[in-house]
């Protein structure tokens, strides 16, 4: 190392006026000398590191500043004098002799004569207010960040629940405001009533620890908290939630609350804030007092209050996050409208939905109806028509049975045909039942009670007595919509057909409601010892096709669908093969009767 | 002998019909219009109608309505293909309604009831 006499150059430079420069200037400077020694270190300088002035600093070790720079600073310093890189350290804490703590802001360069070094010329400055100012920028535009994302968030969601969500996160993220906790009231439909809908937010500090040390990150956006959020704190936003869910505000009562929304502007409420009732019994609620209100404003109404507080830190809230708060809740009552607007715009699209489903139901009725309005009016003219020659036929049939001479042989075959004639009229009467009964209006109707009807007129065509069907009803009404003479008609056509092909049988008839459906159902008796029979007719019903059909079941069948319902056979049931009459219950009738006991 | 007047626009039934009567005793007259049984009403003066409803180009309720204003102690057997009329409340002027058949015992026994045990209560 090159041995420097520094007294004799302070000297000669005294004279040209250098360290007149450096001991009154505002920055800190110094020399360090070719043995790493402090030289020329100015008062500012001195003052930064804690010695008393000037001459208390001039000839001391830098590696002795170690409790100033730090390690790695100081070997970066005296490694300059070998390397002549100039280095810069921005902005770095330190804490002096005298325990001042501050930011600083240290530049070196090499000092060389004739190429030779003869030091490291350093400055030392104090960037306290710069790194404050500094934070304070950053802070500022992590706010406008956050609010551009809430913003831009919020402009594409459309559910309420999203964009209330948003809001909440977006004032509790550490990134944003930061407040520990954000409760959203609305003002309901008729403007009067304010109620608690959505919190956010730890309930305690062990769980606000838990949750703000997982969303920790500098450089996360608002999307990535929002979804963090909802695994992190799901359980605490739900019961913080639940302290709110229920609370409402009457905001012509006077409190605090009505206050903000009246006058739309922001409230801060301090501890020694004196309270109304209705305010204290809330924040007493909620836990905590000092809490800030701003109302969400939309389009010049109140729409809703945004409640924050710092329960759990205790941090104060202050003139700049209020108004902050107040830009947040500007931003976002627009969207909290629109979303509303959305969801009302959903609901009508349901409801016209709801409306063109029934409507396309309704023509398929009206459809329906026509044709069996049709079907109806030309069964009744080709019956018409047909009855006048099957009684001429018939009639003329029996005449000449009964004026033949006994034992003739044509006598079986006028039998015939006046037993064959009287078998088509009855299919005629059958056909002309139906296209009356098509004539009738649909109404509410009650199975049970359209049974009865169709075994009471079966009785009086059997003769009282001679009908063997046993019924067991529910003891309450089975409702169902339908034309009361085609159902009628239907039920009485499948119990004529079932005594008709099942003379030996007693069928056992049973009602009731299962599944969305009223429920008929014809059984045999398993020991009535015709089971082979019972088997044949039921699966000639359903099996055989329409051919094998009597006309008036095939007519009984498409009428029970023409009224949403079936006619089938099941015969996996364990009272052996049953005929199975569905149709659709009246569900509104059902619910009446229910809520109704 | 009671004396019974047929009016039906179809003359297979009005054949079947005189014939099946008068097999059961009575003296059977015929028309096929309402102006021919006008006619007949007038001349025999019968003791009970048996009215068609659907007539060509003509309808039996009107006829019954002219056979009440003028006949009023006749007896009148609705005889019909259709049983909607019994709704029809002109229908209820007449002293029975008896739907269409080729078994022509009802009425056949209509008649004689009428006929023997005077006027009763309207049997639909």
């Amino acid at each position: 190392m090159i041995a420097v006499d520094y007294a004799a150059r302070t000297e000669a430079r005294r004279e040209g006026g250098f360290l007149d420069y450096t001991l009154s200037n505002q920055v800190g400077l110094f020399v360090v000398d070719t043995e790493g020694r402090l030289r020329n270190v100015n008062n500012r300088a001195a003052a930064i590191f804690g010695f008393s002035d000037s001459p208390d600093a001039d000839g001391r070790p830098v590696s002795q500043l170690e409790f100033f720079f730090s390690q790695a600073v100081i070997e970066r310093l005296l490694r300059l004098l070998s390397d002549g890189e100039p280095f810069t350290v921005s902005c770095f804490p330190g804490t002096n002799l005298a325990g001042h703590f501050a930011y600083y802001r240290l530049s070196c360069n090499r000092a060389e004569e004739n190429g030779r070094a003869i030091g490291v010329f350093g400055v030392i400055e104090d960037v306290s207010e710069q790194a404050r100012q500094q934070q304070e920028l950053r802070s500022r535009v992590d706010e406008l960040s956050t609010l551009a994302q809430i913003s831009q968030v919020v402009s594409s969601a459309l559910d309420t629940e999203e964009v209330l969500k948003v809001i909440l996160i977006g004032v509790t993220a550490r990134q944003g405001l930061g407040f520990n906790r954000a409760f959203l009231f609305l003002l309901d439909d008729d403007g009067k009533i304010l109620s608690g809908r959505l919190a956010i937010g730890p309930t305690n500090a062990e769980e606000a620890g838990k949750i703000w040390s997982s969303l920790e990150h500098d450089n996360r956006s608002l999307s990535e908290i929002l979804s963090l959020y909802q695994e992190e704190s799901e359980r605490s936003n739900r019961n913080l939630t639940d302290l709110i869910r229920g609370t409402r505000i009457d905001i012509s009562n006077g409190s605090l609350f009505a206050q903000a929304m009246k006058n739309q502007t922001p409230i801060v409420v301090e501890y020694d804030t004196e309270l109304d009732y209705v305010t204290d019994r809330i924040l007493h609620r909620l836990g905590e007092k000092r809490v800030a209100m701003t109302p969400l404003v939309s389009r010049g109404k109140p729409i809703g209050l945004l409640v924050v507080d710092n329960a759990i830190t205790r941090k104060e809230i202050t003139d700049h996050d209020r108004q902050f708060l107040k830009l947040i809740a500007d931003q976002t009552a627009a969207a909290v409208e629109r979303s509303y607007l959305y969801r009302d715009l959903k609901d009508r699209a349901r409801e016209l939905e709801e409306i063109n489903r029934k409507l396309a139901e309704t023509q398929n009725q009206i459809i329906e109806a026509e044709k069996m309005s049709v079907i109806g009016e030309i069964t009744s003219a080709v019956a018409h028509e047909l009855r006048n020659p099957l009684t001429i036929i018939g009639g003329f049939a029996h005449l000449m049975y009964k004026n033949l001479e006994p034992g003739s042989p044509d006598g079986e075959y006028l039998n015939i045909i006046v037993s064959e004639t009287q078998r088509a009229e009855a299919v005629v009467t059958d056909v002309l039942d139906f296209s009356r009964a098509s004539k009738t209006r649909d109404r509410l109707l009650d199975l049970n009670s359209l049974v009865r009807t169709a075994l009471e007129m079966l009785k009086v065509r059997l003769g009282q007595g001679q009908c063997q069907i046993q019924l067991t009803t529910e003891p309450f009404e089975l409702p169902l919509w339908g034309n009361p003479d085609q159902l009628m008609h239907a039920l009485y056509q499948v119990f004529w057909s079932l005594i008709q092909d099942l003379p030996c049988e007693v069928p056992r008839i049973n009602t009731f409601a299962q599944d969305g459906t009223v429920r008929l159902e014809v059984a045999f008796a398993r020991d009535g010892g015709h089971q082979d029979k019972v088997d044949k007719v039921l699966k000639q019903y359903f099996c055989g096709g329409s051919s094998s059909k009597r006309l008036s079941l095939i007519v009984a069948e498409e009428t029970l669908k023409h009224h949403g319902g079936s006619l089938t056979v099941e015969s996996n049931h364990a009272d052996g093969p049953v005929l199975l009459v569905l149709l659709p219950l009246y569900k509104e009738k059902l619910n009446a009767q229910n809520s109704g006991g | 002998m009671p004396r019974i007047l047929v009016v039906d626009d179809e003359i297979h039934i009005r054949m079947l019909y005189a014939r099946e009567l008068e097999d059961e005793g009575y003296d059977v007259a015929v028309a096929a219009t309402p102006e021919e049984a006008l006619r007949a009403l007038r001349v025999s003066r019968p003791d009970l109608v048996v009215l068609d409803i659907e007539l060509e180009d003509s309808n039996g309720l009107d006829l019954l309505n002219r056979i009440r204003q003028e006949f009023r102690d006749l007896f009148v057997v609705i005889n019909s293909a259709y049983s909607t009329y019994k709704a029809d409340f002109q229908t209820w002027l007449a002293d029975a309604y008896i739907m269409k058949s080729s078994d022509l015992k009802p009425l056949k026994e209509k008649v004689r009831q009428l006929l023997t045990e005077g006027a009763c209560d309207r049997t639909i």
